[in-house]
């Protein structure tokens, strides 16, 4: 193994990373964190967060105002041509030009990889069918659908075997069948070993893909874990109970209060309660025994991640009109 | 994790260093704007060549009685344009150029091709070379329209040759224009504002009038108007009676133009790749 290609440490390293547009403009503030090969990291954020500018730092498309970052080993201020040579990126609107063909896209981008023209050829066939698009290979790219786009710029981005994938946004506005296999893909793409840096607003896809999951707003990580760990620590499981008898219900409460529990009465003859620790939820349990006679109904919520992300993030998905994006608060 | 198993699937490390062939840089680029241009050969070439035939077909039309004027140098007025219609392929073709690669910036398409191993120098120097066959494709079109429609020619190879290398100095000069301002504002609005300068610039030369009749001011400056003296050789490369003189003015003035303008737009250029 060269000497350039580290066997050990982290895929992405990175600290402190900050981008400054404007002087009290903040792209980005403060981005730290680490991934590992074999691994997909998620920047879980809404529009404006910073994601999009933490991929560009990182892929050296724009430089950080401050910050140190490693990518494959390699410095990426220092040492951009070589973390370029290691990292595979598609873009937020799949950055392609319409006016070409599927196959001309892959051609020339193995060809730039050192592929001679029949070599090109062969390994743009290949990627064109690993990703379903070998009936639509010489159509213009302006006839894709946003689903085939996205396939042909992960085809791209794969080309050269990367060892760290950054994928900013990868099925945004995709159908569920493009998703699907985009996903599919991407723990492919995982398991051979390599590391992937995905963007992504959807808590469903971080839910499902991501092995550590860091939220980012407005410029900088509020959170970082596994996404059992970010739903566990921000958001609380719910027990609910459900009585017709209300003298039922008021003894429940109290039964519930005298183990520590905080029961809130909801209309609808509902009783709930949140369980945050396992200690809590056994408590719950030898609570409602004692009524279990009277009790008509009841649920459990498991805590999910958009409950985390809103507990992390605020309430909703449009922020206040003064609440500028990346301003200095 | 199985570290052996995991590192054969990745690049061979040594791949960046492998691919330093300028010459395969300036290849693919120069193949996808070829690409580009099959699929809009409106924009690319007829472009450039109809709007010179219609400057052409309508000051003949207007003016062409201008050559009874004691003193006109030549019987023809569309004889006396026609070298300087056949340069205005390049003016009319530096739009397309300049917008192709403003459209790349926009659609992050550039950002693309800056993540491959491709030399930055490469990037440009394929768009510049593509832009000059093309230019030298719709020049000779027009040049022929010319002569069919009156003009003549009797330069031979040297004479065409010599209008070719010309016409592609002129071309570097007037398109590195464009690229330095699409460069600089990215922008295709800035770019449409442009278009109407060859107005001017092809008013106060020799190309419609010759200098003896034009007054004193358009003299001066045309004198120190780059296209004047590509206008002048161009002429007298075609008429065949080239003087070595007013072909190396034409070439140090179209030069320095060459590299007024194309230096603006690298400088542009390194600005835009130098992560931002």
């Amino acid at each position: 193994m060269s000497s350039r290609t580290p066997a050990d440490g982290a895929a992405v390293t990175a600290d402190g990373l900050a981008r400054r547009y404007e002087p009290d403009v903040w792209a980005l503030r403060d981005l730290g964190f680490r991934i590992e090969y074999a691994s997909v990291f998620a920047l879980l954020g809404r529009n404006g967060s910073g994601k999009t500018t933490a991929v560009r730092i990182l892929t050296t498309l724009t430089r950080a105002s401050s910050g140190f970052a490693r990518v494959a080993g390699f410095d990426i201020a220092r040492q951009a041509r070589e973390v370029r040579a290691a990292i595979g990126v598609t873009m937020q609107a799949a950055a392609l030009d319409p006016e070409m063909t599927g196959r001309e896209h892959l051609e020339l981008i193995c060809g730039a990889w050192g592929d001679v023209r029949t070599a090109a050829r062969r390994h743009a066939n290949a990627l064109l069918e690993e990703m379903g698009l070998t009936a639509a290979a010489d159509r213009l790219i302006r006839t894709y659908s946003g689903g085939m786009q996205r396939r042909l710029d992960l085809a791209g981005a794969l080309a050269h075997r990367p060892r760290v994938l950054f994928l900013d946004e990868p099925t945004t506005g995709l159908d569920a069948q493009s998703r699907r296999l985009v996903w599919s893909r991407v723990q492919e793409v995982r398991e051979s070993g390599v590391a992937v840096l995905l963007t992504t607003q959807y808590l469903e896809e971080a839910d499902q893909l991501a092995d550590v999951v860091a939220v980012l707003d407005d410029g900088r990580i509020v959170a970082t874990g596994t996404p059992t760990e970010l739903k566990t620590r921000f958001s609380t499981t719910t027990v609910r109970v459900r009585s017709g008898d209300a003298s039922v219900l008021a003894q429940t409460a109290v039964d519930l209060s005298a183990f520590g529990l905080d029961p809130r009465s909801e209309s609808g003859g509902w009783l709930s309660v949140d369980v945050d620790s396992a200690a809590a939820a056994m408590h719950a349990v030898y609570a409602l025994r004692e009524r279990s006679g009277g009790i008509d109904e009841v649920s459990v919520a498991s805590p999910s991640l958009e409950d985390a992300y809103l507990a992390l993030t605020g309430q909703g998905v449009e922020r206040s009109a003064d609440d500028t994006i990346g301003s200095v608060a | 994790m199985n570290e052996a198993v995991v590192m054969r699937s990745f690049v061979d490390p040594d791949l960046v260093s492998k691919r330093t062939s300028f010459g395969r840089d300036l290849r693919l680029i120069f193949r996808r704007s070829l690409a580009q241009a099959r699929r809009g050969p409106v924009f690319a070439f007829g472009f450039p060549v109809a709007f010179p035939m219609l400057m052409i077909g309508l000051f003949s039309q207007l003016y062409g009685k201008i050559t009874n004027v004691p003193g006109f140098p030549a019987t023809s007025y569309i004889a006396w344009m026609a070298p300087a219609v056949f340069l205005m392929a390049a003016m009319f073709g530096s739009g397309y150029s300049a917008t192709g690669l403003v459209t790349d910036i926009e659609t992050g398409y550039l950002d693309r091709l800056r993540l491959l191993p491709i030399s930055p120098a490469a990037l440009m120097a394929g768009r510049l070379l593509f832009d000059v066959v093309r230019v030298l494709i719709a020049g000779t079109a027009v040049l022929g329209v010319s002569v069919a429609l009156g003009g003549h020619f009797s330069g031979g190879p040297i004479g065409f040759i010599g209008m070719l290398a010309v016409l592609a100095v002129w071309t570097l000069g007037y398109t590195g224009l464009f690229y330095a301002v699409g460069l600089r504002s990215r922008s295709q609005q800035k770019l449409a504002v442009l278009i109407p300068l060859f107005l001017p610039i092809s008013l106060l030369s020799t190309a419609y009038v010759p200098r003896q009749l034009a007054p004193a001011w358009i003299r001066t400056v045309s004198a120190v108007n780059p296209y004047t003296h590509v206008v002048d050789a161009a002429r007298q490369l075609m008429a065949g009676t080239a003087d070595i003189g007013v072909v190396v003015e034409a070439l140090v003035a179209g030069g320095a133009f060459v590299a007024l303008t194309q230096l603006g737009a690298a400088r542009a250029f390194a600005r835009l790749v130098r992560a931002d």
